[in-house]
């Protein structure tokens, strides 16, 4: 593959990981997220895999093995075992602010991204000018969507998304020694596993996994 | 110059003639798809021509813009088919003109006119239909400029034969992200500005739930007939408009050869109709959304153009 190639491709991956990062602030059940979640996890792995090849460095399609098990399948996977009645909730999920707000709140911070990363990037290789300010934009997105949405699965998914954004930036800064992204790649399992269980303790004892409820404090009656 | 003419005339005719069997195909698909039988292809002629065989009520309270809309909805969308590759690569006569933002504003012209005549007669469903378009037409509106602005970095220019020339030059400015999520969004403007299902339902029959067709109610036969014949107009020209400018310039004739301009009209004809299929499966596909919700379909499309415009302006 000629560099010219790689680097639009690498666009393309990127653009579309973004747009499933707006996908996911805008949608409203908590299955459709998942389902937006994936699409942006298959995307980083092929973006992943994509640089592994260009690069020809080992550390760096040993990351995108590790990045194509864990990401989009075993932590889908750990979501649905372990959360499944909250899943299948056909509810809409609250947010703090409405959907239109949310995603001009998101174009802004897109714009910031943007503007944040443009000194660091003359001079930089085409795969680095692209992927940096993408990666940002899509961590600091994922902050929005943890502070915005009130419901504990939504909100571990948003952890996913700061750890995707990193991931997707890291990608792309270090070609050897990877060692970073090792860990990252599977630090991710472990977060949704820890996360995951928390939340069915939360909803045992709350019989819910709306956490935004939990915000007032009430004593049990003693009678 | 003469032939340009006569070419241009034959872009208008294509337009006039094609549009009813563009709408006659999606509303067969689209039953189809609903496991109905559905109307013959050819429904929307036989339609026009009972339209406009039959006598006209107007109410005695409706002013002269009531009289007037017809002919204006019909009229917009001929004058820009004057402005937009429709058969043709190379620009015609009346190519400068105007840009594409001109053309957005006879379009929206149109759009003016069927309101203020549904507002006209006092029907209560004419103003509530015409509130809502404007609600919608309000949303779409900076989307469109969103999209002229990408398209202005990309093609430096907002002529329509400009920028498919641009686009049409190499594979790599095809597959480009930018010019990808203009045509995505794009798409979702056509199914908001001609009331497809997302947004609205045009085959549905209960006047509180319409948005664009209510605008029609108090028409009858040649007013109807127009108004009918402008909105499969309008939905052929902005299919043109994706399909020759913003898609895949394929098929277009590149000289002025009278044969090569009469093949072009299958070729588009194909084209358009390949589209026409991937409307009906996203009307078949999707439910209409509440009218509370329009706002975010129409803002997940400005999200994406806006996408397109600080990827174009930040990597190019």
């Amino acid at each position: 593959m000629s560099l010219s190639v790689v680097a639009s491709l690498n666009t393309l991956f990127g653009v579309l990981f973004l747009l499933t990062t707006f996908m996911m602030l805008a949608l409203r059940q908590t299955q459709a997220i998942l389902h937006a979640y994936v699409a942006q996890a298959l995307l980083l792995a092929a973006s992943t895999v994509l640089l592994a090849i260009a690069s020809g460095s080992t550390e760096l399609a040993i990351v995108a093995l590790i990045t194509l098990v864990a990401k989009p399948v075993l932590v889908p996977v750990l979501i649905v075992r372990l959360l499944a009645p909250a899943l299948r909730a056909k509810r809409e999920v609250q947010a703090v602010i409405n959907v239109p707000a949310a995603l001009s709140l998101a174009l802004a911070i897109s714009v910031l991204a943007y503007f944040v990363t443009q000194p660091l990037l003359p001079g930089a290789d085409p795969i680095v000018q692209v992927n940096v300010p993408i990666g940002l934009d899509v961590l600091l997105l994922g902050v929005v969507m943890l502070a915005i949405r009130r419901e504990a699965v939504p909100q571990l998914m948003s952890l996913m998304v700061i750890d995707n954004g990193a991931f997707f930036a890291g990608i792309a800064i270090t070609t050897s020694s990877a060692l970073v992204e090792f860990a990252a790649a599977l630090e991710g399992v472990m977060v949704v596993m820890i996360v995951a269980l928390l939340t069915r303790t939360i909803a045992r004892f709350v019989g819910s996994t709306e956490v935004g409820a939990l915000s007032a404090l009430r004593e049990r009656s003693t009678r | 110059m003469t032939t340009h003419v006569v070419v241009n005339l034959l872009q208008a005719l294509f337009v006039l003639l094609f549009a009813p069997l563009a709408k006659g195909v999606l509303n067969r698909l689209k039953e189809r798809f609903q496991a109905r039988r559905g109307p013959p292809i050819l429904q929307p002629y036989y339609d026009l021509w009972k339209l406009f065989h039959k006598d006209e009520v107007i109410s005695d309270r409706a002013s002269w813009v009531f009289r007037f809309t017809p002919y204006v909805v019909f009229a917009a969308p001929l004058l820009v088919t004057l402005l937009i590759p429709v058969l043709t690569a190379y620009p015609l006569f009346m190519a400068f003109m105007a840009d594409m933002v001109g053309a957005g504003f006879i379009l929206a012209l149109g759009g003016f006119f069927a309101s203020a005549a549904a507002i006209d007669t006092g029907n209560p469903y004419g103003a509530m239909g015409a509130s809502r378009t404007r609600m919608v037409g309000f949303l779409v509106e900076p989307i469109f400029m969103m999209i002229f602005f990408t398209v202005s970095f990309i093609a430096n220019s907002t002529i329509p034969y400009l920028v498919q020339q641009r686009w049409v030059e190499s594979s790599a400015a095809f597959f480009a992200p930018a010019h990808l999520l203009v045509m995505v969004a794009f798409v979702m403007i056509i199914l908001a500005e001609t009331g497809k299902i997302p947004v609205d339902n045009p085959s549905g029959d209960f006047e509180l739930a319409m948005i664009d067709e209510a605008k029609n109610l108090e028409y009858s036969g040649r007013g109807a007939a127009l108004m009918h014949w402008g909105g499969s107009m309008k939905l052929l020209v902005l299919m043109c408009v994706l399909l020759n400018v913003l898609v895949a310039p394929w098929g277009l004739a590149r000289s002025t050869a009278a044969l090569e301009v009469l093949l072009a009209i299958p070729l588009i004809a194909f084209k358009v109709l390949l589209f026409v299929v991937v409307l009906a499966v996203i009307e078949a596909s999707l439910a209409k959304l509440r009218l509370f919700r329009i706002p975010e379909f129409l803002g997940a499309a400005f999200v994406t153009v806006f996408v397109a415009l600080i990827v174009q302006v930040f990597t190019a």
